[in-house]
């Protein structure tokens, strides 16, 4: 498992929930400026197509209007009716001649793009012009005579057709290649009413028809799978025709981008079905919208959101180290305070900063070390106060107020001969001598599990076995008496004044409990066996040691020396007495 | 004046020639056509530029014109020396199919209120009258050369007629029921055209033989 500060995870979140909330922001822009841009382009596309559509039905409408006023001339039926048994010659001259003041109309008069016409007679024969109409027809055809004949016939209005104009367009195999031509078609009537035939124009197919002024938009037409645009060569028409061939026969209209490497550049194709006339086939009207401006507003947007997205991320990144390192700092501040009192310094605290969590937990953690250090501090008082075993005991609940009977060995140890020794010595000096004394022994005391019950003046006494016991206790109590006496004749070895003590143990049932007031109680033992080892103490001699009868039949390992039973106060009988036949045991043999 | 008495004795020779040589047989044709039809195919936008729908009379029909030609007919001398007339009434023109023998003349009297410009392009006579009204001398027009000449008018584009000059002093037009009659007609071998429009005519061979007449129905396409 790998070890992650907390610091760490934090700038790991801040850093991740940047880059998600980036990423979301980039793909779901992208997606609406894409479908506004599409829906826009879509609208701008209609436009398009319904301005041409309309301009061309206005153009039909008002030329149809003309040319009815043009071809209703009595000479112009004139001639016509004579054509069929005279030869049209004066009928195409007649023609051209009602029909200039609308050809000079024609934005493309004079020009290689002028319409020219030809007639198709009320029996669906093709006028076929003289040769002499050469002069005064203007531009040439395109197309051989005979080829624009058979191009042109099926296009006149059929006998059950009703009679109106028609539009379309043609694909000419012209000297400079396939061209396209729009077409038209105008029934026309002499003047008494009656049809004469269709007029038929053609002119060539201008690509500025579809375009608009000031835009960017290439259009152009699809017919019979080639594609005849403004800049036909530099808009790859090839690439065009193979995107629509593949993709026309569904919709008639529809959205797609197709790549078109001359200008690295890529369309959006809009498609629509021009209305023309059936008997033409189907053209198309394709517009190209270049999507340069789209990824120009997505790049802007998409660099926006990154330098934004950075920023965010730096400022994020400095607010996470900054609190991270304010947060870990002062969790590291709680774990060094805890490792203090773990080893025992309670009076460690922590700097509370800031109003938060953490500093609430600082202060709880401030508060618990000054209730431990006081406790630590009642504690080392109680130990002073009473021995340790017992403190911690009572510290610790074991100890039931009210006592319990149990069996105990208790050992009194007093100095022989103290009152005339303390009044040869100034009070300091006693208190000196006692406390090295009491020290001493009490130090050998804890070596045998023995708790001080008391210090009563020069007199020390001390329980084996309660308040808790540790085996034989009558041993432990006779060994701890015999180590007594010889550590203090090891320290009379360095004073000036030697002191002697003397030492009774007795063994007895007693009630063992805190006992006292309310207020104060004390932890202490009452039986009999405490007066017989009082009593006891009292007549041994310095340096002896006395035991009576319970305790020695509890020492196993101590040889000892029965004396004389005595006669002691407060007890009826003689007490049998006894006493270790080595005074100084080695240490060794103890176990 | 010498003219006119001339003029005048002469037709009085020819009607009383039949009187004069009762050995010479000639033989009377009749028959009946189909009447024309309008061609199906011409469909009639209702269009009168510039003139009052009332102030126009239906358009007559126009009748089937017969006639017989072979190599004798073009050489018969002139039957009718008094001057056609190809009238504008109602802003029409009346009849509205004429024929006429070579060298016949024609007059466009004009009975309407307004002007009229009657003009030809026909190769077979051209010729514009220019603008005149009534009670103005109405021109007059001889048509010298064999053919169909079709007659307009400038001012009203919907008016037309038919001028046919034939090589032959035999034709007649058909009634409404398309029946006709031929008078006198010399016995031999003739072309009989049923001529309806410029884009529609018939040719039946017969043989007048003068010693009875000929009963033809050439109805439906039948043949003689």
């Amino acid at each position: 498992m790998i070890y992650l500060s907390y610091k760490v995870k934090l700038i790991l979140a801040m850093v991740l929930l940047i880059l998600v909330v980036t990423a979301s922001s980039l793909f779901f822009s992208t997606q609406s400026v894409e479908r506004y841009y599409g829906e826009f382009l879509e609208k701008q596309f209609q436009q398009l197509s319904q301005s041409f559509v309309q301009d061309q039905q206005n153009r039909i409408a008002r030329f149809s209007q003309s040319l009815a006023e043009a071809t209703s001339n009595p000479r112009l039926t004139a001639a016509f009716e004579i054509g069929y048994t005279d030869g049209y010659d004066r009928f195409y001259y007649d023609l051209s001649t009602q029909l200039q003041p609308l050809l000079q109309r024609s934005e493309y008069a004079g020009s290689r793009d002028a319409p020219f016409f030809r007639f198709i007679d009320y029996e669906q024969q093709y006028l076929e012009p003289p040769e002499s109409a050469d002069s005064y027809l203007g531009i040439p055809a395109p197309v051989p005579e005979p080829e624009l004949k058979s191009i042109l016939s099926p296009f006149s209005t059929e006998v059950d057709e009703p009679v109106e104009a028609k539009k379309g367009y043609l694909r000419l195999n012209t000297t400079e290649g396939m061209k396209l031509f729009e077409t038209w078609v105008f029934p026309t009537f002499d003047g008494s009413g009656l049809f004469m035939g269709d007029l038929v124009f053609i002119q060539r197919w201008n690509p500025q028809s579809l375009h608009q002024e000031g835009s960017a938009v290439r259009s152009g037409i699809y017919f019979n799978n080639q594609f005849f645009g403004p800049q036909e060569e530099e808009l790859e028409a090839g690439k065009v025709e193979a995107f629509l061939a593949e993709n026309m026969s569904l919709q008639s209209r529809k959205r797609a981008s197709v790549d078109l490497s001359m200008d690295s550049e890529d369309y959006t194709i809009f498609v629509t079905r021009l209305p023309t006339h059936a008997a033409f086939g189907n053209p198309f009207q394709v517009t190209l919208f270049s999507l340069q401006e789209e990824k120009r507003i997505l790049s802007r947007i998409q660099q926006t959101l990154l330098t934004v997205s950075g920023v965010v991320l730096v400022i994020g990144l400095l607010f996470s180290l900054f609190f991270g390192q304010r947060l870990s700092r002062r969790i590291l501040d709680l774990v060094a305070g805890t490792r203090a009192i773990q080893e025992g310094d309670f009076e460690t605290r922590i700097q509370v900063r800031g109003n938060d969590e953490v500093s609430r937990l600082g202060e709880s953690f401030n508060q618990m070390s000054q209730d431990l250090a006081l406790k630590e501090k009642y504690r080392s008082v109680l130990e002073k106060v009473t021995d340790a075993s017992v403190a911690n005991q009572l510290t610790s609940g074991s100890i039931e107020l009210g006592g319990e009977e149990r069996t105990v060995t208790i050992l009194f140890c007093d100095i022989r001969g103290f009152t005339p020794l303390s009044r040869s010595i100034s009070a300091p000096e006693i208190v000196e001598l006692l406390n090295e004394h009491m020290t001493g022994l009490t130090e050998v005391v804890h070596k045998y599990h023995g708790v001080v019950d008391k210090f009563v003046g020069d007199e020390i006494m001390v329980l084996f076995g309660a308040p808790k016991s540790f085996g034989n206790d009558a041993e432990l109590a006779v060994r701890c008496g015999m180590e007594m006496l010889g550590a203090r004749k090891t320290m009379n070895t360095r004073k000036a004044k030697p002191i002697e003590v003397g030492i009774g143990i007795a063994t007895g049932t007693v009630v063992a409990g805190c006992m006292g007031s309310e207020d104060r109680l004390n932890y202490t033992v009452i039986g009999n066996c405490v007066n017989l080892a009082a009593r006891l103490c009292g007549i041994a001699p310095p340096g002896q040691l006395y035991l009576d009868g319970d305790t020695a039949a509890q020492v196993e390992d101590i040889e000892l020396a029965e004396t004389q039973p005595i006669q002691l106060k407060g007890f009826t009988a003689r007490v049998p007495v006894f006493t270790p036949k080595l005074q100084h045991p080695t240490v060794a043999s103890r176990k | 004046m010498v003219n006119a008495l001339f003029t005048r004795s002469a037709v009085l020779f020819f009607l009383l020639l039949p009187f004069l040589f009762p050995r010479l047989e000639c033989a009377d044709i009749s028959g009946v056509v189909d009447p024309p039809e309008q061609p199906r195919e011409r469909r009639q936008a209702i269009r009168y530029g510039g003139v009052q729908p009332g102030a126009v009379e239906p358009k007559p029909e126009p009748p089937a014109v017969v006639y017989l030609l072979n190599d004798q007919t073009r050489n018969l001398p002139l039957q009718v020396n008094e001057p056609y007339e190809l009238t504008q009434r109602g802003l029409q023109f009346f009849p509205p199919v004429l024929p006429i023998q070579v060298g016949s003349a024609v007059r466009f009297p004009n009975l309407d209120d307004t002007f009229h410009n009657v003009f030809s392009y026909s190769p077979a006579k051209t010729f514009d009258l220019g603008r005149y009204k009534q009670g103005e001398d109405p021109p007059r027009v001889v048509f010298e050369k064999p053919g169909i000449v079709q007659v307009f008018c400038e001012v009203h584009e919907h008016m037309r007629s038919t001028i046919l000059v034939l090589e032959t002093p035999y034709f007649t037009t058909t009634d409404t029921q398309g029946r006709f009659q031929l008078a006198d007609v010399t016995p031999g071998n003739y072309t009989l055209v049923i001529w309806k429009s410029v884009r529609n005519q018939r040719e039946v061979a017969i043989e007048v033989t003068g010693k009875e007449d000929l009963e033809l129905d050439l109805s439906k396409g039948r043949d003689p």
